[in-house]
């Protein structure tokens, strides 16, 4: 059994497997996409389309979902979803969306509509059973009538245990009987949803120079060796795409989904010329320590090409935050604010087969393998988890940036509560889960190439919902004084005199220099029916790692935790003011230039209700009653489940890399 | 499910652990009795809960039109689909050889010409290259011009301004803000202030003071539906009364504007060739089966 270091095991990885990773790691070092690229780059331009007239060199905050499923993903499907990408992406432009229930007459029994429209979306279906999905509800064509097809058609919420566990849980996958020999018959079947996604995707994408909304080509790698989440989004920059999407069926390795996407797109020559693709992990709470595990013998080959090919990750989103943990400290008091949206089963069996369950284990979360890279970056020479952070729903309705935390949030469509031929009674979804984040790019227009290039140079952020915009520059001589110019002047004097969010400082440019952050953020504007809630405080995380251990500060830098603004559950009324606008500009009092380090931002609204606080409100749920809550309300006088949040953004990091020598003292 | 798949899956669970695959087991054991015991009881059950939108929705008649016309075209030579399923159909039969000689002697025996799975194989592949067909040539500009004309409402735009203004933030300046904004809109018109220059006497915000040709569902994302409203209506050239954000009050010159529009054809020319063929491909298709039926005719 092959093991991976992190999550206490370790897995073992040939010399030739590292050998091909190099020539990827060689081409993208070659094509400019290694981390620490500058940040002031122009984009390049790799699609015909109209100008857009809505240009601003200095950039400004695009938000969207890159995390979509649709009735393609079996297990969208398995929960009565019966919208396809076209519809995902109506949606996101403002359209309104049937979902389940549907009645008899095959209407759907309930409405969804966003507030706001979206700026960009991506489709990204579960690719291990496209064709196995389209055989199963195409009469006719072998496989059809095959019992795990029956099992689908009939029993799907068995369905979605069986075929997980068929296809996502073993190390090494195999298709099943129902594909023909060498999985022939499901690969030709695939063709058809592939097809359909990338149709969707041309037909919705906003070529004009009104540049009003952008799509991406994109599916999922549905990896969970041992139910243990390694799962990735891929998406493409433009409309050359491979022929098929290489899944978890195909390469059971993240490796091996890294030179698929080599061979069939970076690297794929006169094929695809104009391929380009990265990856987005997911979901690492519910990993076992597996998604940031590094194989055995990885160096600083290795950590490159992880960094290129996987430049953000998906730090939030329906299935909880994946940002830290609670004892995630170094000096000083315990991060409370990791409480936000946990989950308490460290994978996703553990949820079904609760004596399974085990503490999440610290290689479960983002901070810990951002502080882990730090330490690479001192053992190797590079930093193979040099990643920037996003957020996304995973809606499994085909409904992007439903992030709502309202009595109407109507569930998720895949994990949680079914709802595919009747509504039960009580919450929409199991009460752990949540209406999902959003990812938020900073670019100088809505078109593929803009948002990509920002997704490749790790200028995004996420938020567990609200439009926050937050923005932050990172450098030796930022004027203190930034906070008193216009936004126009903040990102000129930022840029000019530092990076961006996602970017590496450069050399310090004399002893005795310290790092000064420069970071504003604005909160969410909210609509006219419900106004959006103003921030409580601005927080800068600091990871740095020395005498080989990483060394950890969560600092508060603008705002007041002390503000004395409040919610009150029983209503759900705030109480008390917070801030529009926050900007500082802070100094690092503790630079240390022999130390790697990384700096990033969280902001924090002030607290707000829960979704199911708000649903156990409008379904006028008492805890207090004779005999317990309503059948399907339980959630709802949980104690482990806060009643209320503060809902938040999380930046990508500004990394610090020591210049050799003086890496070498730190060793 | 097959023997193998299950085999196969106990298999994998072993690999997974002792703790996790006595769980996978458990799991599956569950399953598999659940199977045995409901799985007379599936296919009944599948016409309540099949999705609404099926894949294939074709008449039986233009099936077998459509596979008579996949075989003259040659399109069941080698293909995946059929070559499985005619060489399953042997070895379930009790046959034995390779996987040609099977597929050969499937052919022998004419089992292609009797089986209705292969029949509907064939007429999925024989709609998509008639539908592929009208993409072949790229249509005539008069006629896709003419398409664009019947269909341009699909190429709104909304309205769109570009303009600079001045920010006075009702965090900053409290109950005081109207009467700021107000001394700052008479000292910008008195003074004839450059609208260049007129942003620094407001306050800093972050989304900058000058902003690009920018429609109005951006704006109403960024700043509110009400300033959206009124600020795309604005005559540009001349400093606005305040106009109220979802963060305070603006002053607004607006530099250019642009009126809900239509945009001309060449303008979005790729994407209207787009949407043709997509409808075009179902007229070729619809076309080539009155053909194939008007032949029987």
């Amino acid at each position: 059994m092959r093991k991976r270091v992190g999550s206490g095991n370790v897995r073992r990885v040939d010399a030739a497997s590292l050998r091909r990773l190099l020539w990827v790691a060689g081409g993208l070092w070659a094509f400019g996409l290694a981390p620490g690229a500058s940040a002031v780059d122009a984009f390049e331009r790799t699609e015909q389309r109209a100008p857009c007239r809505d240009h601003e060199p200095l950039r400004r905050p695009f938000f969207g979902d890159l995390h979509v499923h649709t009735r393609y993903s079996h297990d969208a499907q398995t929960q009565g979803t019966r919208n396809g990408p076209r519809d995902a992406y109506r949606f996101a432009r403002g359209e309104s969306l049937g979902i389940q229930p549907y009645d008899e007459a095959g209407e759907a029994m309930r409405t969804i509509r966003l507030s706001r429209p979206l700026d960009f979306a991506a489709v990204t279906d579960h690719a291990e059973l496209f064709g196995e999905l389209t055989i199963c509800e195409t009469p006719g064509l072998p496989g059809h009538d095959s019992l795990l097809c029956r099992l689908h058609r009939g029993w799907p919420r068995l369905s979605f245990f069986v075929w997980n566990t068929l296809t996502t849980y073993p190390e090494r996958p195999v298709r099943r009987g129902l594909c023909g020999k060498d999985g022939r018959a499901c690969a030709a079947a695939a063709v058809t949803p592939w097809r359909d996604i990338q149709q969707a995707a041309e037909g919705f994408y906003d070529r004009s120079d009104a540049c009003s909304f952008t799509t991406f080509v994109g599916y999922e790698w549905t990896g969970g060796p041992g139910s243990n989440n390694i799962h990735r989004n891929v998406l493409f920059r433009n409309d050359a795409v491979p022929a098929l999407p290489t899944s978890y069926l195909d390469e059971p390795q993240p490796e091996g989904l890294w030179r698929a996407l080599a061979r069939d797109c970076l690297r794929a020559g006169p094929a695809a010329p104009r391929c380009d693709v990265l990856v987005i992990p997911h979901n690492a709470n519910l990993s076992g320590g597996l998604l940031f595990s590094l194989p055995e013998g990885a160096g600083a080959d290795y950590a490159r090409t992880r960094a290129a090919m996987e430049p953000l990750v998906e730090v939030m989103q329906h299935k909880g935050d994946s940002e830290c943990r609670v004892e995630a400290t170094g000096a000083g008091a315990p991060d409370e604010l990791c409480r936000f949206e946990k989950l308490a089963y460290q994978n996703f069996a553990a949820k079904f087969v609760p004596w399974l369950g085990e503490e999440p284990p610290a290689a479960n979360y983002v901070r810990d393998a951002l502080g882990r890279g730090l330490l690479e970056q001192v053992r190797s020479g590079a930093n193979p988890f040099a990643f920037g952070l996003v957020a996304s729903t995973d809606t499994h309705l085909a409904a992007p940036g439903l992030v709502e935390e309202s009595a109407g949030y109507p569930g998720h469509g895949g994990a949680g509560t079914p709802a595919a031929s009747e509504l039960p009674p009580g919450l929409v979804d199991d009460v752990e889960f949540n209406p999902g984040g959003l990812a938020v790019l900073w670019a100088e227009e809505n078109s593929r190439d803009a948002l990509f290039a920002a997704m490749r140079r790790r200028e995004a952020y996420g938020t567990s919902g609200p439009r926050l915009v937050v923005r932050v520059f990172g450098g030796w001589d930022t004027p203190p004084s930034l906070c008193e110019r216009d936004g126009g002047s903040f990102a000129a004097a930022g840029s000019a005199t530092g990076v961006p969010m996602g970017g590496l400082l450069p050399r310090p440019p004399r002893a005795g220099a310290a790092p000064r952050f420069a970071i504003h953020a604005l909160r969410d504007p909210g609509t006219e029916a419900q106004p959006g809630t103003p921030l409580q405080r601005v927080q800068i995380v600091k990871l740095w790692a020395a005498d080989g251990t990483v060394h950890e500060r969560v600092l508060d830098v603008a705002g007041d935790a002390d503000n004395g603004a409040d919610v009150d559950p029983a209503t759900c009324t705030p109480q008390g003011a917070g801030a529009d606008s926050l900007c500082t500009v802070w100094e690092d009092p503790d630079f240390d230039p022999t130390a790697p380090a990384l700096w990033y931002v969280r902001v924090l609204e002030n607290p707000t209700c829960r979704w199911h606080t708000r649903a156990c409100l409008a379904a006028g749920v008492s805890c207090d009653a004779s005999g317990g809550p309503p059948d399907g309300f339980a959630g709802c006088c949980d104690p482990a489940i806060p009643r209320t949040i503060q809902e938040r953004a999380w930046t990508s990091p500004i990394w610090y890399t020591p210049p050799s020598p003086l890496v070498s003292s730190a060793r | 499910m097959d023997v193998a798949d299950l085999v196969y899956t106990a298999v994998a669970a072993g690999e997974l652990g002792a703790v996790r695959s006595l769980a996978i087991f458990a799991l599956l054991g569950g399953l598999l009795f659940a199977i045995e015991r409901v799985g007379p009881v599936l296919a009944p059950r599948h016409e309540a809960t099949a999705p609404a939108r099926s894949y294939d929705t074709t008449p039986d008649g233009d099936v077998r039109l459509l596979a008579a016309a996949a075989r003259e075209a040659g399109l069941d030579r080698g293909d995946p689909v059929i070559v499985s399923r005619l060489v399953r159909n042997l070895r379930f039969l009790g046959h034995e050889g390779s996987d040609v000689a099977l597929y050969r002697e499937a052919l022998a025996l004419g089992m292609d010409r009797s089986d209705v799975v292969i029949e509907r194989r064939l007429a999925d592949r024989m709609a998509a290259r008639l539908r592929a067909e009208a993409l072949i040539e790229p249509p005539e500009e008069t006629e896709l011009r003419r398409w664009f004309e019947r269909n341009r409402s699909r190429w709104w735009r909304p309205p769109a301004v570009a303009f600079t203004h001045v920010f006075v933030s009702r965090e900053r300046r409290g109950a005081g803000a109207e009467a700021h904004a107000r001394e700052l809109l008479t000292a910008l018109r008195e003074e004839r202030v450059d609208p260049r220059d007129a942003p620094a006497r407001g306050d800093p915000f972050l989304l900058g003071a000058h902003v690009p040709l920018r429609g109005e569902p951006a704006l109403a994302s960024q700043l509110g539906r009400g300033f959206a409203d009124v600020v795309t209506a604005l005559a540009p050239g001349a400093w606005s009364e305040p106009v109220e954000s979802s963060y305070g009050l603006h002053l607004v010159w607006v530099r250019e504007r642009r009126d809900e529009a239509f945009p001309p054809f060449e303008e979005v020319r790729a994407q209207v060739e787009d949407a043709w063929r997509d409808e075009a491909g179902d007229e070729s298709l619809h076309n080539a089966l009155a053909t194939l039926r008007h032949g029987i005719d």
